[in-house]
């Protein structure tokens, strides 16, 4: 059966959940309305310049175009999409596709950009679709609790789960970005390859890597996985095959030609266009002169790291035993820029990229031989989600907004066991807490505290309607990491504002980061 | 004696009949339920207030900062009089003495953040950003602690499941939020001190109930609308003990511990004013403020009876002021007499709410001087009867929201806001039915006749948005609302009484 149609047969069994995500999705949709007047960041003014640049210039100016400080650093994809949003938004405002209209928001503007990015949920509202269908996972076992064809329950709570999620709610239809449409192909990629439906999904995460590179994170676990579980195997004799006796199979030339010859042609359509402007296109997409850290520290090893070498340069002048050197160690300016370390080595490019691939040593070899022998059903999203993790404690200018990678696959993991759910809870409060410093204005802080708290408890609500053991431990379902929040919220938000102002301002957000 | 102790037990089973006693578990659906209920509304505050941008009268969040500077600046005697520094007809002051007190906390914490918000007679059209997120947060916290739990404690233990739905349901009613958060006010404080002291009478607390509730009358008297029904339940009480034979004096005794409670509550409540001016001068001028017959039958365009029949008759040339008000009256009375009669008969829960819920509905549709925000009054009744019956309830809430359209639309820009509520409630009531097949409606007439009820009114409300409205005829849309939602309120009158005297089953 072709895969369109087997995912459609698959959908009409295991109905029942479908009307829920629906009715879900557009209840939302009026909850993003009622957001689309509140505060925006610089993200929407990048948007409007990408929307002017791929409507008004030719397309070997789109790389290369710098009228504005927002130049296009995404893969061609996104910028096809930009494209064929500006032919919508002519007309609606035409200001915002002039180039040098820099900063133009008119109320047109706004609400076209605002819906578009509801629109573009769709995706993730497929995705989530797609997750309601999902005849045979880990909700059949438990399909007493409410379930309906061969979904159980747990399908319907993921997918609500990801639907509402609080970090994409405040990051892409406040702050203002994409991410649920990523997300969606994402999710809509990893489920087809766990069902076995390599080819589409490599289809939809080649398609996705040219959307937002930072998809890269999960590529080397991805990469694994389909070589080792997809092109090697026992095949019949009539198949054209590489024997590998070492492992016991052999390699498909046949399956890896086609899965090698999709990203490729995935990769054709999105470079063709650009095949003369290649390294500028490069030097856009992979800046390597904005420093180990942004302005506000993602919360990884780096922060530690940094934290460390200043409280050694603090205790080492107190001591005497160092000079204060200017221009050293200013990584708490709020400046994107490079910068030395005081005390510990200064860190360059190559040595976070050969710390990432050291840590993803184990979980790519863990990807290749399962403990079990043979791969689970969810070695695929696990090894995901470890992979982008280390990118993300070790990359080079890593963005908060990365955890939006790992948060979506922690909440499809989320129900495999109690120990998935346990590290869920543990880890999605704290990593939706770290996005906190990205919406600081006044009412905006009200509706993310209170969305951050409905959020919370309703995970730690839908963990312990599946996992009813849970609940005679209060605290592994909401574990004291997670209490610990509320008093550095006060601190960082409140106290330390009030006590230290004007000076140190940069100590609650590196506070947070550390924390987190 | 065995028969006294019968009919006690069937009263306190009738009570407890249908109610699971309290544990912890269900308390992460109802905090996230809260929590959600407090994300709308903090969602719907950077919306513009009532008045925003519009001198010389601004609008009620003027009013309200008003009151501050007043009851800051000014001695008790002369808050509700009209003086040179005090002008009744700039926003005077025209609600009770506690709100005044209220007024007075909020003033005194406002001039320590900022002196100009409240400086006497210079501060007027005081509309800064920093001023308006200070206001905002008063309406949030006050919704928070005083509002909001009491409507988590009115579902909290009812049976239908699932409580997140059902819980969410009663935080995402669309009226209040639009209009304490979006236009400004503060009803919530007058209508939680109230449903707490429905809950309270029904779980026998009454001296408790009795006590919150005359607190909400002194808050706003509005809630005069849930008065007799409370009245007439307690009364009916006081008979059932008087006639059960066994201790005749319980029934005095309550009676009188009532009676005392109300007024003790009204003299510390009003202690300051009567002590202020001698003769009573100052709480006779609040009296005056407070009832106003010099206002007429009613003002712009309001779903009330009133107002339906002043479109073919004009009323208010044809009857004087004083006339109209005993008129009103006569009517309020008549319409909510059955469901009084009721409460008096049989005191119970479910004789309660729904006795509530028409008596205010039928002080809404009559009486004298009815504002379009009153509808709040038997919106929040409606939130109370969520559990028992759902569908009539969350059908009359959005009708209640619906009614207030041309108030949030065309005059306060509030559009959008109310579009997004009443959707996410309609989606939340959907998912409810949904999942709660022991609630869903019995049969497809029901849904039917609820979608007639609203067919007219949102036909206006769609008309409004695309047509323009003719120049012979500017409040046409306004109009048309008001009278399809006053028919449609008739109804929900009629079904409220119907369904008290059981000729009907509403579930």
């Amino acid at each position: 059966m072709s895969f369109a149609a087997q995912w459609i047969t698959m959908a009409k069994n295991a109905s029942g959940f479908h009307t829920d995500v629906i009715l879900v999705a557009t209840g939302l949709t009026f909850l993003k309305l009622l957001f689309s007047q509140l505060y925006y960041s610089t993200d929407f003014e990048v948007h409007r310049n990408w929307l002017a640049i791929t409507h008004s210039l030719p397309l070997s100016k789109w790389y290369s175009e710098n009228t504005s400080q927002w130049t296009l650093d995404y893969p061609p994809y996104f910028a096809y999409f930009e494209w064929s949003l500006s032919q919508l938004a002519a007309l609606v405002d035409p200001g915002m596709l002039n180039v040098s209209n820099l900063n133009y928001a008119s109320g047109a503007t706004v609400m076209f950009q605002r819906v578009s990015v509801i629109v573009s949920d769709a995706a993730l509202v497929a995705a989530c679709l797609a997750i309601v269908s999902d005849v045979g996972g880990a909700a059949s076992k438990s399909a007493t609790r409410g379930g309906r064809g061969g979904v159980g329950a747990p399908a319907l709570w993921t997918a609500l789960l990801l639907l509402c999620n609080f970090g994409l709610l405040i990051v892409d239809h406040i702050h203002f970005q994409y991410n649920g449409m990523l997300t969606g192909l994402l999710i809509g990629s990893l489920l087809c390859i766990r069902r076995g439906h390599a080819k589409a999904g490599a289809l939809l995460f080649a398609a996705l890597l040219n959307f937002k590179h930072i998809y890269l994170y999960c590529a080397p676990a991805l990469f694994v996985y389909l070589l080792r579980h997809y092109c090697i195997g026992r095949f019949s004799t009539g198949h054209l095959a590489v024997k590998l006796p070492a492992i016991g199979g052999s390699l498909s030339v046949a399956r890896l030609a086609s899965l090698g010859g999709i990203v490729l042609a995935v990769l054709a359509t999105s470079l063709a266009p650009f095949a003369y402007h290649i390294p500028q296109l490069l030097s856009r997409l992979f800046p390597f002169k904005r420093g180990l850290c942004h302005a506000y520290w993602a919360p990884n090893f780096w922060t530690l790291y940094n934290c460390l070498d200043k409280l050694l340069e603090i205790v080492g002048c107190r001591l005497g035993l160092l000079t204060k050197q200017p221009g050293v160690g200013v990584m708490t300016g709020g400046l994107v820029e490079e910068f030395e370390h005081a005390v510990l080595p200064s860190i360059r490019p190559v040595h976070t990229f050969l710390l990432t691939a050291l840590f993803l040593l184990p979980i790519l070899y863990r990807t290749w031989s399962p403990v079990s022998g043979k791969p689970s059903r969810t070695l695929c999203i696990e090894s995901a989600v470890l992979c982008a993790w280390t990118a993300y404690n070790f990359g080079w200018h890593v963005h908060e907004k990365a955890i939006l990678l790992i948060i979506p696959l922690l909440i499809l993991l989320m129900f495999e066991s109690e120990f998935h759910a346990r590290l869920a809870l543990l880890v999605l409060p704290i990593g939706h807490f770290s996005l906190f410093p990205l919406l600081f204005t006044s009412y905006e802080c009200w509706i993310k505290y209170s969305l951050f708290a409905s959020y919370t408890l309703a995970t730690a609500h839908a963990v312990s309607l599946e996992f009813p053991a849970l609940l005679s431990a209060p605290s592994r379902l909401l574990p004291p990491c997670v209490i610990g929040l509320a008093p550095l919220l006060l601190a960082s938000d409140w106290l330390l504002p009030q006590l230290l102002a004007p000076r140190l301002p940069f100590l609650p957000l590196m506070l947070t980061s550390l924390y987190c | 004696q065995q028969q006294q102790s019968k009919s006690s037990n069937s009263l306190k089973a009738s009570c407890t009949r249908r109610y699971m006693a309290p544990n912890w578990q269900p308390l992460l659906p109802l905090l996230s339920a809260l929590c959600l209920g407090l994300a709308l509304r903090a969602a719907v505050a950077p919306y513009p207030h009532s008045g925003q941008s519009r001198p010389p009268m601004f609008g009620d969040y003027e009013a309200q900062r008003h009151w501050q500077e007043v009851t800051t600046a000014l001695p008790v005697s002369e808050w509700y009089i009209n003086s040179s520094r005090n002008d009744l007809l700039y926003w005077g002051l025209d609600y009770p003495p506690l709100s005044a007190y209220h007024s007075l906390a909020l003033g005194y914490r406002a001039a320590a953040i900022n002196a100009s918000w409240v400086a006497l007679g210079s501060s007027r059209g005081e509309q800064s950003p920093p001023h308006k997120l200070w206001m905002r947060g008063t309406v949030l916290t006050s919704d928070l602690f005083i509002h909001l739990p009491v409507l988590l404690a009115s579902v909290a233990y009812s049976p239908v499941s699932p409580l997140l739905l059902l819980s969410a349901v009663a935080m995402l009613s669309p009226g209040q939020p639009l209009v304490d958060h979006g236009h400004f006010q503060y009803n919530c404080i007058s209508l939680g001190l109230a449903a707490a002291a429905h809950l309270l009478v029904l779980r026998r607390r009454r001296l408790l109930g009795t006590c919150l509730f005359c607190l909400a009358l002194n808050y706003k008297q509005m809630a005069l609308y849930h008065s007799l029904p409370l009245f007439c339940h307690l009364l009916g009480d006081c008979c059932n003990l008087l006639l059960s034979a066994a201790a005749p004096w319980r029934a005095v005794r309550l009676l009188c511990s009532l009676a005392a409670v109300v007024l003790a509550t009204f003299l510390l409540v009003w202690s300051p004013l009567l002590a202020a001016a001698p003769n009573g001068r100052a709480a006779l001028a609040a009296l005056q403020r407070l009832f106003p017959i010099g206002r007429g039958l009613f003002e712009d365009h309001v779903a009330n009876v009133w107002c339906t029949i002043n479109v073919v008759v004009k009323l208010k040339t044809i009857i004087s002021q004083g006339a109209a008000a005993a008129v009103a009256a006569v009517a309020t009375l008549a319409a909510c007499a059955p469901a009084l009669v009721r409460c008096l008969y049989r005191p119970g829960r479910s004789a309660l709410l729904f006795a509530s819920f028409a008596a205010s509905l039928a002080f809404f549709l009559f009486s004298y001087q009815a504002h379009e925000k009153s509808i709040l009054l038997p919106a929040m009744s409606a939130v109370l009867l969520l559990p028992e019956a759902p569908l009539f309830a969350c059908s009359f809430q959005l009708l209640a929201a619906i009614s207030m359209w041309p108030l949030l639309a065309y005059k306060d820009g509030l559009a959008l806001p109310t579009v997004c509520c009443a959707g996410v409630f309609v989606i939340a009531v959907g998912l409810l039915f949904r999942w709660s097949p022991s609630i869903r409606p019995a049969s497809r007439l029901v849904v039917a006749l609820h979608a007639c009820l609203h067919a007219p009114a949102l036909a206006a409300v769609l008309a409004g948005a695309v047509l323009p409205a003719p120049a012979s005829l500017p409040y046409l849309y306004s109009l048309l609302v008001s009278v399809s939602c006053c028919a449609a309120f008739c109804v929900f009158l009629l079904l409220a009484h119907l369904r008290l005297w059981r000729l009907i089953d509403l579930a």
